[in-house]
């Protein structure tokens, strides 16, 4: 528990001054009197760490169209006939006991299919998929969360039917269907994605929901991210592949004495857990070869921001951004992701040999839920340990050193700037000075046009990972500056991090569907409190 | 906590999640409660007063097994962000089930002004219907409500009736909402479309068969 102890000790070096010079009184925000934070007050039970195996969420199972009862309604869904679905899933959202470490007892848990994270999708890009989930959690549901969902696949190509509008929710024995053309906006190859994640999104429970366990990876390939390291085909990339590639669901939670996942719903800051967990388990161990592996890390939240490093010191070598491979690979000795960013590495472990251990670590130091200090600690926080063993075989991967390029950002295409500041005001956080109502429309934009996008944090005190659905973006500005090439952000994206004060201007193009979307903080305790807008297309 | 009523987790979870704060009680007087609910633990069993004059204990009388609404505010930090003529509004909407499925509960920060004659004036001036009160209280324990619920104190000076710092009248944008009965809880902002208010309640089980429904 030496991640506990450092904070202590820099809370009682640093805190009080921390928030006493925190900036402007608006930039303040004046916390609860006696409310500790609760991984101090009421710490997780000990566990050892590094002793339970990473669990690889296994991969879903397509079923046959007939078997689907009743059948699909093609009325029910933009562009439907134009993009049949050749893959159809039934997953049922269940609640079940999970463990998450042997010491503990296992805790009541929410997931797809029963597990979490949920089943892990193989799509291919051309190939449309169609997935039925059902709610089937129980109705009298008591405690944290609520029994009432709505499923984004984050940030797929999505029609608004399918995306997951957070008051599209079904309740307990309910379904909704949702339609994947599986198609790159704009029919831009460019403008493919990964690695994706699903997630709940239930207006005003999604923190709760996410933090019960309602996550999950879809992974989408194509004939260059082909998944076969031993592809023949010319133009495969040939990554790691296979048991080599591998996805990792970062979660923090806090635990009872019980061994139950406790979750305050009255903290607005974002709640913060001292135990990290990867793929829903405690501090696992991980047995690698000495050869190249690719890791899809992704930040599920719910409000805790890492800076991950390695205890070797070798660096990541960095191949995408929020599921966007990058134009050509990064290498970089520390990986910044704050909820809902996801990057996948590769490690190359063949500089080890058979019984190192190397741990992935947490640095970022972060004492509440509005945001990390931004502090860089000493001692890391162990979130898994990789385990070198024998050589089982060649490694036939490669890493290109071209990926994918840029789509262009043309300016000319540019028919509207917005300006959007995320604020505090009378215990919410507010978008222009506003909390979300999904019946108002805060933005209309015209589909087959772009526009640029500015977000600000008009905060001292607070940082916020800003998502916005539907298309990628790219960086024009940061904090009026341009992105360099070979900075990871360099890249599409569809999560922007505002640390306090940042500015950030965005290009955005709207194409191929219309309906209902959102931007809204993935620090989803801030949008379960109002950090929120809607943003409708329509016709140009 | 994730709790089935049926499952081998017992719904008290919720109910020890403060239990780390008593020593921080300072001089609020917590009256041990009859018969703890799910989510007794978030709110202390203290003495408050209405605005009817009335002595009530906020767990045992207001909250256990209701369906409510809990909000943070005062008469003068309404004139600069007011909420309660569109709370008012929300009660008209639900008609006569305040007070009877669901109760509205209003809790002054301001307990040396807010004496419970000014809370009825300003209740009168709102046309508020019975079903949602007001309450005042010894400002230790109103301290320890706002604790519990993360209600964020004004910051010295800035929570003034006049000015621009009223942006920091801390917390009384926000109105809690939730059914005890389930321990479901989240939040709304106070000053949207009284309908976009009054649709949620359903989701806490005002009439709703996510509840009553079995799967």
């Amino acid at each position: 528990m030496a991640s506990r102890r450092s904070i202590l000790k820099l809370g009682a070096l640093t805190g009080g001054s921390y928030l006493v010079n925190a900036g402007s009184v608006r930039g303040q925000l004046c916390a609860p009197d006696g409310i500790p934070p609760d991984l101090i007050v009421r710490p997780s039970p000990v566990t050892t760490p590094f002793v339970v195996p990473l669990p690889i969420p296994p991969v879903a199972v397509p079923m046959d169209e007939s078997a689907l009862d009743p059948p699909p309604d093609p009325s029910k869904h933009q562009r439907y006939e134009e993009f049949p679905p050749v893959r159809f899933y039934e997953i049922h959202e269940r609640q079940f006991l999970h463990t998450y470490h042997p010491e503990m007892p296992p805790a009541v848990t929410w997931g797809y299919n029963g597990i979490t994270p949920g089943p892990t999708y193989h799509a291919r890009w051309g190939e449309p998929v169609f997935v039925r989930m059902y709610n089937d959690l129980p109705a009298d549901h008591v405690g944290f969360g609520i029994p009432s969902t709505t499923t984004h696949l984050h940030n797929h190509h999505t029609a608004s039917e399918s995306d997951g509008f957070p008051l599209d929710f079904i309740d307990p024995g309910e379904f909704h269907d949702h339609h994947y053309a599986l198609f790159p906006a704009g029919f831009d190859d460019r403008e493919k994605l990964t690695t994706l994640w699903y997630h709940d999104h239930r207006m005003d429970f999604t923190a709760p929901n996410v933090y019960a366990g309602l996550t999950g990876f879809f992974l989408i390939f194509d004939e260059e991210d082909s998944g076969d390291e031993n592809d023949p085909n010319p133009i495969a990339w040939r990554l790691p592949s296979g048991d080599y590639d591998v996805p990792l669901m970062l979660h923090d939670v806090l635990f009872d004495q019980e061994g139950q996942a406790v979750f305050d719903i009255f903290n607005t800051d974002g709640i913060l857990g001292d135990k990290w967990t990867v793929n829903r388990v405690i501090q696992p161990y991980f047995e690698v070869e000495p050869r190249k592996y690719r890791f899809r890390i992704q930040n599920g939240g719910p409000s805790r921001f890492y800076e991950l490093f390695l205890s070797t010191g070798q660096p990541f070598v960095v191949i995408s951004n929020d599921g966007n491979i990058l134009p050509a690979p990064v290498e970089a000795q520390s990986l910044k992701m704050s909820v809902a960013q996801r990057h996948d590495v590769i490690i190359d472990f063949s500089r080890y040999r058979p019984g190192d251990q190397i741990v992935l670590e947490n640095r970022l130091e972060q004492l509440n839920g509005r945001g990390p200090t931004g502090r860089i600690l000493d001692e890391g926080a162990g979130i898994m340990r990789f385990d070198v063993v024998d050589l089982r075989g060649p490694d036939n991967s490669r890493v290109p050193e071209v990926l994918r390029a840029l789509p262009p950002v043309d300016l000319t295409e540019v028919v509207k700037e917005r300006t959007w500041a995320f604020d505090y005001d009378g215990g919410l956080w507010t978008v222009n000075g506003k909390p979300a109502d999904m019946r108002v429309i805060d933005a209309e934009v015209k589909q087959g046009t772009a526009e640029i996008w500015t977000l600000r944090n008009e905060g001292s005190d607070w940082s916020h990972p800003i998502h916005i659905h539907f298309e990628e973006f790219q960086i024009l500005e940061f904090n009026r500056r341009p992105i360099a090439p070979g900075d990871v952000r360099f890249s599409r994206k569809d999560v922007v991090t505002l640390g306090p004060f940042d500015e950030v201007k965005l290009f955005m193009r709207f194409r191929d569907f219309f309906g209902r979307y959102i931007m809204h903080c993935h620090n989803v305790v801030h949008e379960d409190h109002a950090m929120m807008i809607r943003w409708d297309i329509v016709p140009a | 906590m994730l709790a089935a009523g049926a499952a081998a987790v017992p719904a008290a979870m919720l109910y020890k999640y403060f239990s780390a704060l008593d020593a921080d009680r300072g001089e609020a007087a917590v009256v041990p409660t009859r018969n703890p609910g799910p989510s007794a633990g978030y709110f202390p069993n203290v003495r408050l007063r209405t605005h009817e004059d009335e002595e009530v204990l906020f767990y045992d009388d207001l909250i256990r097994g209701r369906i409510v609404t809990i909000n943070f505010m005062s008469c003068r930090a309404d004139v600069v962000y007011p909420v309660t003529a569109n709370l008012a509004k929300c009660q008209r909407l639900l008609g006569g089930r305040v007070g009877r499925d669901i109760f509205m509960y209003s809790i002054t920060m301001d307990p040396e002004h807010d004496t419970p004659e000014r809370l009825r004036g300003f209740a009168e001036k709102h046309g508020v219907a019975p079903g949602w009160k007001f309450l005042t209280g010894a400002p230790s324990n109103l301290k320890l409500l706002r604790d519990h619920l993360f209600a964020r104190r004004e910051s010295p000076g800035a929570c003034v009736v006049q000015g621009a710092s009223h942006r920091m009248c801390c917390s009384v944008g926000l109105v809690r909402y939730g059914n005890e009965a389930l321990a479901r809880w989240a939040s709304f902002p106070a000053r949207i479309a009284p309908e976009s208010i009054v649709a949620r309640f359903s989701w806490v089980g005002l009439d709703r068969p996510t509840v009553a429904r079995t799967t």
